[in-house]
Parts: C-alpha cells; structure tokens; sequence
C-alpha cells in the first residue's frame, strides 16, 4: 500500500465522518420537527453544505484510492524497456560455456 | 510484422484502467445515493443530482488521474465521461432508498 | 397519501440488505473453496497447442528468415500436422472427442456445475424466504414516483387500490438490492469477487456455450493450419535490402534492377513518368521502415 492510498483512505474517512453526521444531524432535525409540530420542507442549510461537502471530500478520497491509471499505447511501454529484456529470445541462450569449467575449479 | 491496430494497445492496461475507473464511480454513486437520501431528494431531482456528481466525478478522474490526457490512458475520447455512468446507476438508487428511508420515511 | 400499514418493527427493511451482503461473501467463500487451484494442464496438452502456435508464428513472421529457412520450417511443420505427431494421442487422430470419456472433460463439466449450484442455491433461497416473511406488506418507499403500471409488479400481495405507487413491496427491494450491492462486495471482497449475482446471471448464457460444448478437435485444427501454411507466400526481408537502404538515406534514387527496366521505358516514355516511380518507390521504403520499427 502506497502513500497516496494511505491519505486517500484517511480521506475517504474524513468523508464519511461528515456524511454519517450528516444524516444524524438530519434525523434530529426531522425529529425535532416532529416534536414541536411543525411542517416544514427545507432542511437547514448547514446539514446541505455538509453532505455536499462530503461527497466532495469523498471523491477526493476516491480518487486517490484507487490507484494510478496505466498508459495504454505499447510505444509508452516499450520505452521502459531495456534491450535486453525486449531483445531475450531461447535460441540464443548458451548452456554449453566456461561457467561450468570455472565452478569446478 | 503487421502493423494492426490491436497490437497498438496494452490489453491488460486497457483493463486496468477501465478497472480503475469502474471502482471510482461505483464507490462515488454510493456515497451520492446515501447523500441524496440524507438531503431528501426526491423525484426528477435525485436523478438529476446523480448526474451532476458524475459530471464531478468524471471531471475529478479527468483531472486527478489522467492529468488532463485522456488520450493516453483510453481509446476512445469519451470514455472517461460516461464509462460506467449508467452501470452503477443501480448502486445509487439503492443507496438513496436505503438512506431516504432510513432518515426520511421511518423517523 | 395515507400512511399504509407498516411493518411492526420499523427497520424491517434493512434485514434483506444485511442477508443479501452476508450470503454474497458467503458465496464468494464457497466459490472458492469449491473452485481450488487451477488445474495444470497435462505436458502433452501443452505441446498440442503450441505446435500451432508455432504455425500462426511461421505464417506471420516468415519473412524475416531465408527462403531456405522459411521452407524447410514449412516443410517439416506441414509433415508433423498432416501425421498428427503433435496430437495428445495420435492413434485416435480421426475419432472425435468424447467429453465423456476424456478425464478432463469430465472435471471441467463438473466445475462447472459446482460453480452452477453456488449461484443458483442462494437465489433461490433468499428469494423464497423473503417471498415466505415479507409478503403482504409494503416495505420501504422509493424516493421518485413510477407510473401506475408498475403498481401491480411493485405492490403484489397488497391489495390496496389507493395507495401510492411509491410504496413498493418486498420482492422489489430484493431485485434492487439484487442490481445495486455489486460495489458493496468490491469493497469487502476485493476486485474478482464472485458473490455477485447479476455478474453470473449474465456469464450463465456464455457459460451455457463453452462449458457444454465440445473440446477443441486438435486434429481439424492442424488440417488447417496446414492448409494456411501452404498457402504462405514467402518474401524475405533481406531481398534487394542495399538499394531499399540506398534510397531511404537519399544516396540513390533507383535501385538496380528498376534502372534496367527504367533504360527501356525511357526510350518510349518522359521524366515525369521517372519522377512518379522515384515517389513511389520512396513511399515503399518508408512503408518498410514503419513496419520493422513496429
């Protein structure tokens, strides 16, 4: 696990602190309505930018969760290449030479 | 040696990133349906809500992932703005249900 | 809207939802108890498929060895598939495979209804007890309004006719829990989790194809790859490649054997047709050059 996943799950927490709050606070709030007998549409303010913010927080979190994306073209991949590892072919690989001579000794 | 279009790519890399990509939104339409249900939204507007997250989703991947090149990491131009958008539109409407119902209905 | 009669415990919605992500890592765990490790592929199996592979690679790359190289290859390859040297076994080159008989047939065939039974078993069972608990009572209320029509599918076993269609029943909170929990799993289970239902419904049609069907009948497969090699044409690389360079650094115009033929035309013929042939013979080593940088 990397760092960025690290802050991204750190994030993602963060997020998801705010958005359960978010829905307690919403919860007291219906509750509270109920109480005193009042009909009223509008959620406060305040419970609106905190939802919206953790989603926001969120998809921070998310994004850096999950990871780098990879080039898809083969010509970005093969430029990380070395020669020899592009280049290995089982035709030119040799059994037969000094090493084993130099083993024994 | 035939130069066919096919060879031009990285299979397996053409499959992480739509991997990748796939986890972001899932994950982002669950976290947008449980914010709807919190916000009571209901009707044409919890649909519309849904798209405009993933407008923001999709400008966060284009933004944070492939650093403003999506011509690198996917073949066709529009795949970093609506792969995905439709799949996990299920995930959002069962998450803004269960919250709607959770905060909303049964209080 | 009246509120319609609820159930007596209020969160009696949410138990669904719980069954629904407990038998999915269930699932999933059986899965893969029941799947094990792949099963490796027995030596001779291997040589099979490589030997034609090893047909597609001539085909394909065959320009770049000699003429004599590239025959000889032919030559053999085309023997060993006309003689089926390479088949697993070759007494029986003509009789087709009976999935019955071949042992590895038969594992696969039951893999395959292991992995059948995993998925079917639990779908069953959680739709026949919520169908058996929670029938006759609204469940949970959806956040946007359907039409009408969708009030006999949603609202079945409640028989009241005034109520809002917003109101659905059991069964359709199972179907959206059924749709919607995939990433749920993706986050307990990981990416290549298999306790998603929908994923095997929808591999269940192609399954249906590939795990009844026949195994690869090796012996057709040669017959044809003999044919297609055959039928190879052979162009070396390396023919006339001193004037192909020539003409790509600039240091020549023609090559040899087009000037010869050039000395015959130009009796007849003017430059312009000269210049025509010198673009288009430019236009040809760039082609080479592309294709052996790829």
């Amino acid at each position: 696990m990397s760092s960025t996943t690290t802050v991204g799950r750190i994030i993602c927490f963060i997020g998801f602190i705010f958005l359960a709050h978010a829905s307690y606070s919403t919860y007291e709030h219906l509750s509270y309505l109920k109480a005193v007998e009042r009909v009223e549409r509008e959620l406060p303010l305040d419970i609106k930018l905190e939802t919206l913010s953790s989603v926001a927080i969120f998809s921070l979190g998310v994004a850096l969760v999950a990871g780098s994306l990879k080039e898809i073209y083969v010509k970005s991949e093969m430029a990380k290449k070395t020669i020899d590892l592009v280049d290995t072919r089982p035709s030119f690989i040799i059994f037969n030479h000094r090493g084993r001579v130099v083993k024994k000794q | 040696m035939s130069t066919s279009t096919a060879e031009l790519y990285v299979p397996d890399h053409i499959v992480h990133n739509t991997k990748t990509i796939t986890f972001i939104r899932s994950s982002m339409s669950v976290i947008a349906g449980s914010a709807a249900g919190i916000l009571g939204l209901t009707g044409y507007t919890g649909f519309i809500f849904y798209g405009v997250v993933s407008l923001f989703t999709s400008f966060i991947i284009w933004a944070m992932k492939t650093k403003g090149q999506p011509g690198k990491y996917f073949k066709g131009k529009t795949d970093v703005w609506i792969d995905g958008v439709f799949g996990s539109l299920f995930s959002y409407v069962l998450f803004w249900t269960l919250l709607y119902g959770t905060v909303h209905v049964y209080d | 809207m009246s509120q319609p009669a609820l159930a007596e415990s209020q969160a009696l919605y949410l138990d669904p939802v719980f069954v629904m992500v407990l038998v999915g890592i269930l699932r999933h765990q059986i899965t893969l108890l029941l799947s094990g490790s792949p099963k490796k592929p027995t030596c001779k199996a291997i040589r099979e498929t490589k030997a034609l592979q090893r047909g597609v690679i001539l085909r394909t790359y065959g320009n770049n060895v000699p003429p004599s190289a590239f025959s000889s290859r032919k030559t053999i390859l085309t023997q060993a598939y006309e003689r089926g040297v390479y088949l697993k076994n070759p007494g029986q080159a003509n009789t087709p495979v009976n999935p019955m008989t071949d042992p590895q047939g038969m594992e696969m065939m039951m893999e395959g209804m292991k992995k059948n039974m995993a998925m079917i078993i639990p779908q069953t069972i959680i739709m026949g007890w919520i169908n058996f608990f929670f029938s006759g009572f609204v469940l949970i209320k959806l956040p946007f309004p359907l039409t009408v029509r969708f009030k006999t599918m949603l609202q079945r076993g409640v028989e009241t006719p005034d109520m809002d269609v917003t109101w659905v029943s059991s069964l359709s909170w199972y179907f959206l829990n059924l749709f919607g929990l995939r990433p749920v799993y993706t986050l307990l289970l990981g990416e290549d989790n298999s306790a998603d239902g929908m994923r095997d419904m929808a591999a269940m049609s192609t399954m249906g194809m590939t795990q009844t069907g026949q195994p690869q009948d090796f012996n057709k497969l040669f017959q044809t790859e003999k044919e297609n090699l055959q039928l190879t044409p052979h162009e070396w690389e390396l023919d006339e490649i001193e004037n192909r360079l020539l003409v790509k650094y600039g240091k020549r115009v023609e090559s040899i054997k087009e000037v010869k033929k050039e000395e015959s035309i130009k009796v007849k013929k003017e430059e312009g047709s000269e210049k025509e042939k010198e673009s288009g013979l430019e236009g040809r080593g760039k082609r080479r050059k592309g294709q052996k940088r790829d």
